[in-house]
């Protein structure tokens, strides 16, 4: 019986995950720095961008998707995210924002298409509904703009409203 | 530009603080958020998320929109945002939809002339009054270069604005050509099938133009047209000799949609498309309303070429009741409202209930027949 082969992930706080090649093959950065190395038994890769947290949840996306390829998103979404993902996508996505915004980050560090398209329409199907303010509140984000400018470009945008 | 924010502006000690009071990231890189803005509508980018911050202000001018004009003052108002100089640099559109506004002559002239419009694909003018002389803008403007998709549905553009179609290289991208309800003519699909703008062509709509038998012949043997996935002919008055030449034609060899409702097709057509090894590809194919018999359901159900066939319409045609259960293995949606069911062999008196039974027993298939199929 052959063995698959291995890889180990160490994330930024210092956490190891042993993962099949296959599985974390999806990455693409992974894929290039596996390419460019030898055949170790087992390399070691450190992640120093991504938890353990999120690189766990990176894993696990892998580990369903490597053999189920995801299904494209559409652009821009029409409905709800929950309309046109699998019930697995579902499940997995039943986190809090923190940890679904370092996710974001990680996928795009770690290069994978497809946990980043899933991700990003997440948040953009959570923004959808949602007041400017509202969307500040939900990301931490600080209104930077003086009361005189946001009025200026609710003037200059005014057109959409109409269209 | 003094109007586009520079980002980065927030106050450091402000920052801290705000990751205190809410415990979430707040610096998501640019390119993050305009991955994130793609899935969001064009009109909620600008109207809210353009509003959020600085940095989403700027990113939200990053991704391409799509705009659907609903009416003719937001029509009005559109115009003038293009001619601000405030968007004409960072407004980039890549989808604009006109459906059912008015929009002519200079409206249209002004739209074209925007730099905007760089990178539009895709243009829906469908009812929007067009003639040949706002093909002429389209067919001129030094911006609207990479159309992929052009719908336009219901406009009279007649012979000389097909001829400016087939001319200008604006068009020589195009993938989607939708020209039902345009009232074409037979000359028309001549220069259609002869213009080596349309080589890219994969779905071509000429429902409810005068196609005729010359049109289907003109399209079957262009030297351009030949990828074909989608083409709709519905009341396009293609009869026998017509099928006669789209069955012969390589040209098809790729059609996934093929729809020939309200065609007169009758039962010799059938056994053209049936026998056709062009069609193999073929997966919705429509023939309501096509004055079938039952030998049509029998060729198509004993056709060694309509392998992939899926969807099959027989709508107001007689199908054989031996057939209909032989279709039903065969493909996976049998649409047959107003059929009439045609029994040779035994009972004359089976009622509709019985055929649904019968055929639906089939694995996978589903029959919809929304008025009873009568029985003879």
């Amino acid at each position: 019986m052959s063995e698959t082969k291995q890889v180990e992930l160490t994330s930024k706080d210092k956490v190891s995950f042993k993962v099949d090649r296959d599985v974390i093959l999806m990455s693409g950065l992974v894929k290039d720095m596996l390419e460019e190395g030898d055949e170790d038994e087992t390399p070691i890769i450190p992640i120093p961008n991504v938890d353990s947290k999120p690189l766990q949840k990176v894993i696990e996306y892998c580990q369903y998707h490597h053999k189920e390829p995801a299904q494209e998103i559409e652009k821009p979404l029409k409905g709800k995210i929950e309309d046109v993902i699998c019930d697995w996508d579902k499940k997995f996505l039943e986190i809090d924002q923190s940890l679904l915004i370092e996710l974001i980050m990680a996928a795009n560090y770690l290069n994978i298409k497809d946990l980043l398209d899933l991700t990003c329409a997440k948040v953009a199907s959570m923004i959808k509904g949602k007041s400017p303010e509202q969307i500040r509140e939900m990301f931490g984000i600080e209104n930077d703009f003086t009361p005189e400018e946001e009025a200026k470009i609710r003037e200059e945008n005014k057109w959409c409203e109409e269209a | 530009m003094d109007q586009c924010y520079s980002k980065h502006v927030v106050d450091q000690q402000q920052t801290k603080s705000y990751q205190r009071n809410y415990q979430v990231l707040i610096d998501i890189p640019d390119e993050i958020i305009i991955e994130i803005l793609k899935y969001i509508p064009s009109e909620i980018i600008i109207g809210k998320c353009s509003l959020i911050s600085k940095q989403w202000y700027e990113s939200c001018w990053k991704v391409p929109f799509s705009i659907r004009v609903k009416t003719r003052r937001a029509a009005s108002i559109f115009e003038e945002t293009l001619k601000s100089e405030r968007f004409d640099t960072c407004l980039r559109i890549q989808r604009l939809d006109f459906s059912f506004v008015p929009i002519i002559g200079n409206s249209l002239e002004l739209i074209s002339s925007s730099p905007s419009m760089k990178s539009l694909q895709h243009l829906n003018l469908t009812r929007c009054r067009v003639t040949s002389q706002e093909i002429k803008i389209l067919a001129d403007s030094p911006n609207i270069r990479l159309l992929s998709s052009l719908i336009l549905s219901g406009c009279l553009i007649g012979v000389d604005g097909v001829k400016l179609l087939c001319q200008s290289t604006n068009f020589s991208h195009l993938k989607v050509l939708d020209l039902c309800d345009c009232s074409l003519t037979p000359e028309a699909l001549y220069h259609l099938s002869s213009s080596p703008n349309f080589f890219r062509l994969l779905s071509l709509n000429l429902r409810n133009c005068l196609v005729g038998d010359e049109g289907a012949k003109q399209l079957s043997q262009s030297q351009f047209i030949t990828q074909l996935t989608h083409l709709d002919l519905t009341f396009s008055q293609v009869g026998l000799e017509g099928i006669k030449s789209l069955s012969n034609s390589r040209n098809l060899s790729n059609i996934i949609h093929l729809d020939l409702s309200h065609c007169e097709i009758t039962d010799n057509g059938t056994k053209q498309l049936s026998s056709s090894p062009y069609l193999s590809n073929l997966t919705n194919l429509n023939l309501t309303f096509c004055k079938l018999g039952p030998e049509s359901s029998q060729f198509i159900a004993e056709s060694f070429h309509l392998n992939k066939l899926i969807n099959l319409n027989l709508s107001y045609c007689k199908i054989g009741y031996e057939e209909m259960k032989m279709l039903s293995a065969r493909v996976k949606h049998l649409v047959c409202v107003g059929s009439t069911v045609v029994n040779h062999s035994v009972g004359r008196n089976k009622d509709s209930s019985t055929v649904s039974n019968t055929v639906s027993t089939a694995p996978h298939t589903t029959i919809r027949m929304l008025q009873p199929a009568m029985l003879c």
